[in-house]
C-alpha cells in the first residue's frame, strides 16, 4: 500500500524517505503494543472462519467515534483506494471478496479470509483459475442484493481512468496488454467485463489467468473488489457518492472537511466474519494537521475522548508526549510496514565484498541521530519489515556494540581492492541532506569516497527507476502492498521483473538462483507456509549478495482517546476500525 | 466615474491574464510531474502514469492546455480521455487532478471559511486596534499609552502559529473556555459560526491589532496636530466632538486604505492561520495542492486571490472618495 | 455687556511656560496689554516671539497638562486664568474667536464650508434648528463677500480659492458675534492683492460689529494699515508698545528698528537695501540673560552691562511727548532718538 504525499504544517515537505514516520524505541510503557516479531499467517482457503465475528471482549454499543486527520482521504472510490488510511477505514463501508482478520493480541495469527466470499479463494489448477462464491444475504445499503456481476463490473471498471491511481495488480494479471494499445480500458456495451472474468451465476465469480497467480486472495482483498452497483456508479462523482456494503453508510460528506458515517441497517452481521457495529456514528474530521491532532488527543476533551489520530505524533512533539505518563498510557507505538534502504546498484558495484563492506561500514547510530535520535527511528538489518508475516530477525553484518558499525571488518573486506568512488543519489529534502552528510562520513571511515547527488523530489523515483541509472547508491523506502513477501522480496529482489523504466528493484539485483527461488515461493499454494521460507531467503540474500544496506524501520507513534476501546495498530499502521467501540 | 470602472476592469482582466499565464508557465517550467505525484511515494507503473496523464490531459502542450482552461472558464468543457469524460460547465475552473471534484466546488466550500476568518478578524483588529491607537494618542505618554505600546510590540512580533497554538492549548484544550475552531455555516447556526471562529478571530485580531494600534496612534497624533483641530477647538467644540467628529474622521482614511488592502490580500487565503486552527479554507487547500502539484486548484486559488486584491483596491478607492471629498474617482492619479 | 469705558481685554503680567521633553519653555514672560472694543491691537514679532502663544492663551487653547500660566487675562471683566476647560470652551468662539494663517489647513478638509459654519453656530446656540443655523451661515458667507453663498455653502474648502477660504474662515469666526477677534497672520498665506481685500474686510466688519481685534503678524506693513496700537514682542517679552503713529514714526527699540528696516517701503528708495535683522530669534528653552535681544542688538551696551545682565523694564518715554508709548531698552532715550534719526529714518525705510 502507499503512503500519501503530505505537506508539513509550514511548507516543509515530507516525502519518500524524509522524516515522515515518527519512530521511537518501544519503551514498553504503552498500551497495546505490537511487538516487532514474526507473526504466523493463515489463509483460510477452506472457509472455516465463523460468522458473525466473535464479540470483542468488553465491547459496548453506542457512542460516536471521531477520527482526526489532516486532509481528506485521497480517494474513497473503491477502484482508486490504495493509501493505507483509506484501506483501513473504508472497511467500515466497503466489503471485499476477501479480507484480513487481526486481533492485535500477541501471538494471534493474521488471517486472510473470505469476506463477501465464503473463503479466501478456490483454485484447482495451481493458481490459474480462482473461484469465489458469495455468502448468502449480502445487501447494499439500499437493501438490494450484492451480486457477483457487481463485483465483475467493479473489477472491470478499475481498468479505466477511475482505477488509474489505485492498485494495478489484478489488472496487470488479467490482461497482458493492460495499459498498452489494445488493452482493456473499462466496461463497454460489448465488453462489459475485463478479460478473464466470468460470472456463471449471481453468486459466483471466476478469475482466469494465463499464468499462475497465487497472490490472488490478497489482490481481491483490495477495495478493487468492493462492489459498485453499476446503476449507481456516478463515475468521477462516486468518490463522494459511494454506496455502502458494510456496517456503516454515508450520512454527511463535505469533501476536505468532514465525513460522517451512520449505521447501515441493511448490513447483516451474520454474513460478516470481520466487522462489528458497536459505534453509532463515525466522524472523520479532516482538518487537523499532526500537531493539532496531537494537541487534541492530548487534551481528549468532549468528543475527542473517543477519538483516534490518523497520523503519527510529529517528531518534535514526541518529547512532550513522553513526558506525560498519563498520556503515554494512551500512546500506541510499534514498527510499521516501511523499511528504508540504501540500495546498492549491483550492475555498477559488482563486487559483493564491497557491498558487504558498505553494510559493515554504516554508522547506524549516527544515521539514526541525524534523523532525530533514537526516539524517531529504529535501526534495520533485514529487507523485510518486522510487521511482515514472513519477517525473520537476523543481522549478518553486526555492528560493534557501540552501534557505529564495524569499520575494521569493512576494511578487511576491502583489502587489496581498489575502493571505488561511489555516487549516492537521494531526493532533495532537508532531512536527506543531513542523512547524506552522515553517510558520506560513515563510509569514509572504511575508505569509501561518496559523492551525494540530490535529485528533485518529485522526479526522484522516476529517475532512479530507469534501468542504467548512473547512481551507485540510492535511498528508497518500501512498504508491502499486501502482507506477503511476494510484495516485498518478490518486487525488490526479483531480477526477472527488471524493465526499462519504472523499476522498484533499485539495486537492479538479478541473481538467477534467487529469481528461481522467488518463483518457487511465489507459486507455493499455501501462503502461510511460504511466509516462513521468505524469512530465510531474506537472510540468504543479505548474506550472499548484500544488494542493499537496510537503514531503518519505520515506526508509529500515535494516540487514542481514553474512551476508545477494542482497537490496536493493524497492518495498515492505523487504528483497527472494525473492532473499535466507545467505552462510555 | 464610469471611466474609472472601465479602466479598473480592464486592468483587472489584464492582471488576471498575466497571473494565469505566469502560473501556467511556472507550473510547466518546473520539474512538475503531477501524474507521478498521484502515485505517492512509490513510482507509478508506466501504464498507470500514462493513464493518469491522459485523464488529466497532461499529454497536450501547455498552450493547448491553457487554451482549453480558458475555454472552460468562459464556455465550459469536457475533461479527460475517451473512456472518462467529465463534464465541467462554465465557469469551469478545472477539476481536482486527484479526485475529479470540480474546482468550483472546492472554492465554493473553502471560500466561505477564509472569508469568515478574514472578515471577522478584520472587524476585531480594525475596531479594537484603531480604538486602542486613538486612546493611546489622546492619552499620549500616559501609563495606558506605554502599556498599550509594549503590548502591541509583543503581539506584533508574535507569529500566528505560535499565538494560535498557545490560545488553542490554554483556552481550548486545557480549560475548554473557548469552543474548538471549526466552520459552521452562519446560515445554519449563527452562534455556532461565531463560536467556531472565535479563536482565529482572537489570534489574528490580537496580532493585527498591534500594528493597527501603532498605525492609528501615529495617524491620530499627526491629525491632532493639524490646524483644523485647533480651529475646531477654537470654535468651542468639546473634546469628544473634536476627537470623534474632527480627528477620527481624518485619521481613519489611511487606516481604511491599509485595512482594505490587507483584507484583500488575506482573502486569497490565510494558509498559516487556517493550518494553525485546522480550518479547511482556501489557503490551506492551496498549500496541499501545491505539494501534490494539483494545478487547477493552485490556479483557481491564485486567481481568486488576485481578484480579491484587485477588488479590494477598487473598493478602497471608492471608500476613499466617500471619505475624502478631495478625491475624485478617475481623476486622481493615486 | 461691559461698560465701554474699560478695555474689553486686559492682559496683565502674563507668564506662560510649558514643559517639553527638552525642558521648560518660557514662552511668554510678563506681558501686559489691553484692547478696547472697536480698536485693533497689532502684535508684531518674529516666530518664537510669544505672540501666538499669547493669543492662544487668551483662547485657552494651550495644553492644560503641560502649561503653567500666571498673571491675569480678563475678557469682558471676567478672569480667564483658573477657569476650567469647560468654562473656557464656552467662551471660545462666542466671546472670543480666532482666525488663522492658512485657511486651507485650518478648515477641515472633509466637511463642507457650510457644515463647519453651522457647527460653529450651533455649539453656542444649541437651541437653533439646522435651518436657522444654515440661514445664519449663508448670511455670514454673504456678508464676508462670498458670491453665491447658497451654492458655496455646500462646497468643500478645497473648492474655494485662498481668499475665499479666508473669507469663509472669517465668516465662521464671526458667526457668533464675538466681542474679541484674534486674527493670527490672517493674510500671510494669501496673494498680495487678496491680502488688502481681507484687511479691508476685517476693518469693515470691525466697524460693523464694534468688536475688539487683535491682529498678530510679523509684518509691520499690515499693522500700519489696520491697527490702532502696536505691541512689539521679542523672546516672550514686550519690547515696545505704542500707537501705530508712535511706532511707525518714532520707534524706540532696536528690535523695532530691525523690523522697520526689513520692511519694504512703497514710498522710499526702491533701490534701498532691505536689512534683515542678523542672527536668529532666541531659544525659549534657554533665554539669554539680561535683555533678550542683546545678542542680536547692534547697539547693545555690553562691557560691564547692563544689556547682558539686567532685564530692561518696560517704561514710558521720559522726554518725548508720546503718551502711552513704552519701551524696554537700556539705551538712553536721547541716544535712541539720535540713532533712529540717523540710521533708520534717514535710509528711508520708515514712512
Amino acid at each position: 500500500m502507499r503512503k500519501t504525499v503530505k505537506a508539513l504544517a509550514f511548507g516543509a515537505l515530507a516525502v519518500g524517505v524524509a522524516l515522515s514516520a515518527a519512530c521511537t524505541k518501544n519503551t514498553g510503557d504503552s498500551g497495546t503494543n505490537k511487538q516487532a516479531e514474526a507473526q504466523k499467517f493463515i489463509v483460510d482457503y477452506k472457509g472455516e472462519t465463523v460468522t458473525p465475528a466473535p464479540e470483542i471482549e468488553g465491547a459496548k454499543s453506542g457512542g460516536t467515534m471521531t477520527v482526526v486527520q489532516e486532509a481528506d482521504f485521497e480517494h474513497l472510490d473503491p477502484s482508486q483506494i490504495y493509501v493505507s488510511n483509506a484501506l483501513n477505514y473504508s472497511q467500515l463501508f466497503y466489503r471485499t471478496l476477501t479480507t484480513y482478520i487481526e486481533t492485535g493480541k500477541e501471538g494471534d495469527p493474521t488471517k486472510l479470509v473470505g469476506d463477501l466470499a465464503t473463503n479466501a479463494g478456490e483454485t484447482t489448477d495451481g493458481g490459474k483459475t480462482w473461484k469465489y462464491t458469495l455468502r448468502d444475504g449480502l445487501k447494499y445499503e439500499d437493501g438490494s442484493p450484492i451480486l457477483s456481476k457487481d463485483i465483475a463490473y467493479t473489477v472491470s471498471r478499475a481498468f479505466g481512468p477511475l482505477g488509474a491511481q489505485g492498485p494495478q495488480f489484478i489488472q496487470a494479471a488479467l490482461d497482458a496488454n493492460y495499459g498498452k494499445d489494445g488493452g482493456y480500458t473499462g466496461p463497454t456495451a460489448d465488453k462489459p467485463y475485463a478479460p478473464g472474468i466470468s460470472t456463471p451465476d449471481d453468486k459466483t465469480i471466476i478469475f482466469s489467468f494465463a499464468t499462475p497467480h497465487l497472490e490472488v486472495p490478497y489482490l481481491v482483498a483490495f477495495p478493487t473488489t468492493a462492489p459498485i452497483p453499476a446503476a449507481k456508479d456516478t463515475k468521477e462523482k462516486y468518490e463522494r457518492e459511494f454506496v455502502s456494503s458494510g456496517p456503516y453508510k454515508r450520512k454527511e460528506y463535505v469533501a476536505g472537511t468532514k465525513l460522517v458515517l451512520e449505521k447501515n441497517p441493511n448490513w447483516d452481521p451474520k454474513t460478516d466474519p470481520l466487522r462489528h457495529q458497536y459505534v453509532d456514528q463515525w466522524v472523520f474530521d479532516m482538518t487537523a494537521d499532526p500537531k493539532a491532532q496531537t494537541d487534541r488527543l492530548t487534551a481528549a476533551t468532549g468528543p475527542d475522548a473517543a477519538a483516534v489520530m490518523m497520523d503519527n505524533v510529529p517528531p518534535n512533539s514526541i518529547p512532550t508526549v513522553k513526558g506525560n505518563a498519563e498520556l503515554m498510557k494512551r500512546v500506541f507505538t510499534g514498527p510499521n510496514q516501511y523499511v528504508y534502504y540504501l540500495n546498492i546498484n549491483t550492475t555498477r558495484v559488482t563486487d559483493v565484498d564491497v557491498r558487504r563492506a558498505l553494510n559493515y561500514a554504516l554508522d547506524r547510530d549516527a544515521y539514526i541521530k541525524a534523523l532525530g535520535g533514537p526516539d524517531v527511528a529504529d535501526p534495520a538489518t533485514t529487507i523485510q519489515s518486522p510487521v511482515l508475516p514472513s519477517y525473520k530477525k537476523f543481522d549478518v553484518y553486526p555492528s560493534l556494540p557501540d552501534g557505529h558499525g564495524d569499520v575494521e571488518k569493512a576494511k578487511k573486506l576491502l583489502e587489496g581492492k581498489t575502493v571505488p568512488k561511489l555516487t549516492f543519489c537521494t531526493s532533495n529534502t532537508t532531512a536527506n541532506q543531513n542523512v547524506a552528510a552522515v553517510l558520506v562520513e560513515s563510509f569514509k571511515r572504511a575508505g569509501f569516497e561518496i559523492t551525494p547527488k540530490f535529485i528533485e523530489r518529485s522526479a526522484y523515483y522516476t529517475t532512479i527507476g530507469v534501468k542504467g541509472v548512473d547512481c551507485d547508491l540510492m535511498s528508497s523506502a518500501w512498504g508491502q502492498d499486501y502482507p506477503d513477501s511476494n510484495s516485498v522480496l518478490g518486487v525488490l529482489m526479483d531480477g526477472t521483473k527488471i524493465v526499462a523504466e519504472g523499476n522498484n528493484n533499485y539495486s537492479y539485483f538479478n541473481e538467477s538462483t534467487i529469481n528461481d527461488k522467488l518463483k518457487t515461493l511465489r507459486e507455493m499454494q499455501d501462503r502461510g507456509a511460504a511466509a516462513a521460507l521468505y524469512g530465510d531467503l531474506d537472510e540468504q540474500i543479505m548474506k550472499d549478495f548484500a544488494p542493499v544496506v537496510p537503514l531503518r524501520y519505520g515506526r508509529n507513534f500515535t494516540i487514542a482517546g481514553p474512551n476508545v476501546g477494542g482497537t490496536f495498530l493493524n497492518q495498515y499502521s492505523q487504528f483497527n476500525a472494525t473492532s473499535s467501540y466507545v467505552k462510555s | 466615474m464610469l471611466r474609472f470602472f472601465v479602466k479598473r476592469a480592464l486592468l483587472a482582466v489584464l492582471t488576471l491574464f498575466a497571473i494565469s499565464v505566469t502560473v501556467f508557465v511556472l507550473f510547466f517550467m518546473g520539474p512538475a510531474d503531477p501524474a507521478a505525484s498521484m502515485c505517492g511515494s512509490k513510482a507509478c507503473t508506466m501504464a498507470q502514469h500514462e493513464q493518469i496523464v491522459k485523464s488529466l490531459e497532461l499529454d497536450k502542450s501547455p498552450v493547448t492546455q491553457y487554451a482549453s482552461y480558458m475555454r472552460g472558464v468562459f464556455v465550459g468543457r469536457e475533461i479527460g480521455s475517451d473512456s472518462l469524460k467529465i463534464k465541467c460547465e462554465a465557469p469551469c475552473l478545472g477539476v481536482n487532478f486527484r479526485t475529479y471534484e470540480p474546482v468550483k466546488d472546492i472554492i465554493g466550500r473553502t471560500l466561505p471559511i477564509t472569508f469568515s476568518i478574514v472578515l471577522g478578524a478584520a472587524v476585531v483588529y480594525v475596531l479594537f486596534g484603531t480604538a486602542l491607537g486613538m486612546i493611546s494618542a489622546i492619552w499620549r505618554g500616559s501609563i495606558f499609552d506605554r502599556l498599550a505600546a509594549g503590548t502591541a510590540l509583543t503581539f506584533a512580533s508574535t507569529q500566528i502559529f505560535f499565538l494560535g497554538s498557545l490560545i488553542l492549548l490554554i483556552f481550548v484544550y486545557k480549560t475548554g473556555w473557548l469552543p474548538r475552531p471549526q466552520y459552521i455555516s452562519p446560515s445554519t447556526d449563527f452562534f455556532g459560526w461565531i463560536g467556531g471562529m472565535l479563536t482565529p478571530w482572537i489570534a489574528l485580531g490580537l496580532i493585527n491589532s498591534a500594528s493597527y494600534s501603532r498605525f492609528s496612534r501615529a495617524q491620530m497624533i499627526e491629525t491632532l496636530g493639524e490646524d483644523y483641530i485647533r480651529t475646531a477647538r477654537a470654535k468651542g467644540l468639546g473634546m469628544r466632538a473634536v476627537y470623534f467628529r474632527h480627528a477620527l474622521r481624518a485619521a481613519i482614511t489611511p487606516i481604511v486604505t491599509i485595512a482594505g488592502i490587507d483584507i484583500g490580500g488575506q482573502l486569497g487565503g490565510v494558509a498559516i492561520t487556517e493550518t494553525t486552527f485546522s480550518l479547511p479554507g482556501m489557503g490551506k487547500t492551496a498549500l496541499g495542492a501545491v505539494v501534490s502539484q494539483n494545478l487547477p486548484i493552485v490556479m483557481a486559488v491564485v486567481l481568486f486571490g488576485a481578484v480579491f486584491i484587485v477588488l479590494s483596491n477598487v473598493i478602497v478607492d471608492m471608500l476613499y472618495a466617500v471619505i475624502d471629498p478631495r478625491v475624485k474617482l478617475g481623476s486622481s492619479g493615486r | 455687556m461691559t461698560a465701554n469705558e474699560s478695555p474689553y481685554l486686559e492682559v496683565a503680567d502674563l507668564q506662560v511656560r510649558f514643559r517639553t521633553e527638552d525642558g521648560l519653555v518660557q514662552a511668554v514672560n510678563g506681558v501686559s496689554f489691553s484692547v478696547e472694543r472697536g480698536k485693533t491691537l497689532g502684535i508684531v514679532g518674529e516666530s518664537g516671539s510669544g505672540k501666538s502663544v499669547t493669543s492662544l492663551s487668551i483662547m485657552g487653547l494651550h495644553n492644560p497638562k503641560s502649561t503653567t500660566m500666571k498673571g491675569s487675562i480678563k475678557v469682558g471683566g471676567k478672569e480667564l486664568i483658573g477657569l476650567s476647560q469647560d468654562q473656557l470652551r464656552k467662551l471660545r468662539g462666542r466671546d472670543v474667536s480666532m482666525i488663522f494663517q492658512d485657511p486651507l489647513t485650518a478648515l477641515h478638509p472633509f466637511y463642507t464650508i457650510g457644515r463647519q459654519i453651522v457647527e460653529a453656530y450651533r455649539i453656542h446656540h444649541p437651541d437653533a434648528s439646522k435651518a436657522v443655523a444654515k440661514k445664519r451661515a449663508i448670511e455670514m458667507l454673504d456678508r464676508v463677500g462670498i458670491p453665491q453663498p447658497d451654492r458655496r455653502f455646500k462646497q468643500y474648502p478645497h473648492e474655494f480659492s485662498g481668499g475665499m477660504r479666508q473669507r469663509a474662515m472669517i465668516a465662521m469666526s464671526l458667526v457668533n458675534d464675538p466681542n474679541l477677534l484674534i486674527a493670527d497672520e490672517p493674510t500671510t498665506a494669501l496673494d498680495v492683492t487678496v491680502q488688502a481685500q481681507i484687511l479691508d474686510l476685517l476693518e469693515d466688519l470691525q466697524r460693523e460689529f464694534n468688536s475688539a481685534v487683535i491682529l498678530i503678524t510679523h509684518d509691520l506693513g499690515v499693522v500700519s494699515q489696520v491697527a490702532d496700537d502696536v505691541l512689539v514682542m521679542y523672546g516672550g517679552r514686550v519690547a515696545e508698545f505704542g500707537t501705530v503713529e508712535q511706532i511707525m514714526r518714532s520707534a524706540q527699540h532696536p528690535y523695532t528698528w530691525g523690523l522697520l528696516a526689513s520692511m519694504p517701503s512703497l514710498h522710499g528708495d526702491p533701490d534701498a537695501e532691505l536689512l534683515p535683522i542678523k542672527g536668529n530669534p532666541p531659544s525659549l528653552l534657554n533665554i539669554p540673560s539680561g535683555c533678550v535681544f542683546h545678542p542680536r542688538c547692534a547697539y547693545a551696551m555690553l562691557k560691564g552691562g547692563p544689556c547682558d545682565v539686567e532685564v530692561p523694564e518696560l517704561l514710558p518715554l521720559r522726554f518725548a511727548d508720546e503718551p502711552g508709548h513704552t519701551v524696554a531698552c537700556h539705551l538712553p532715550e536721547r541716544e535712541r532718538n539720535r540713532t533712529y534719526q540717523e540710521d533708520i529714518a534717514s535710509v528711508g525705510v520708515a514712512q
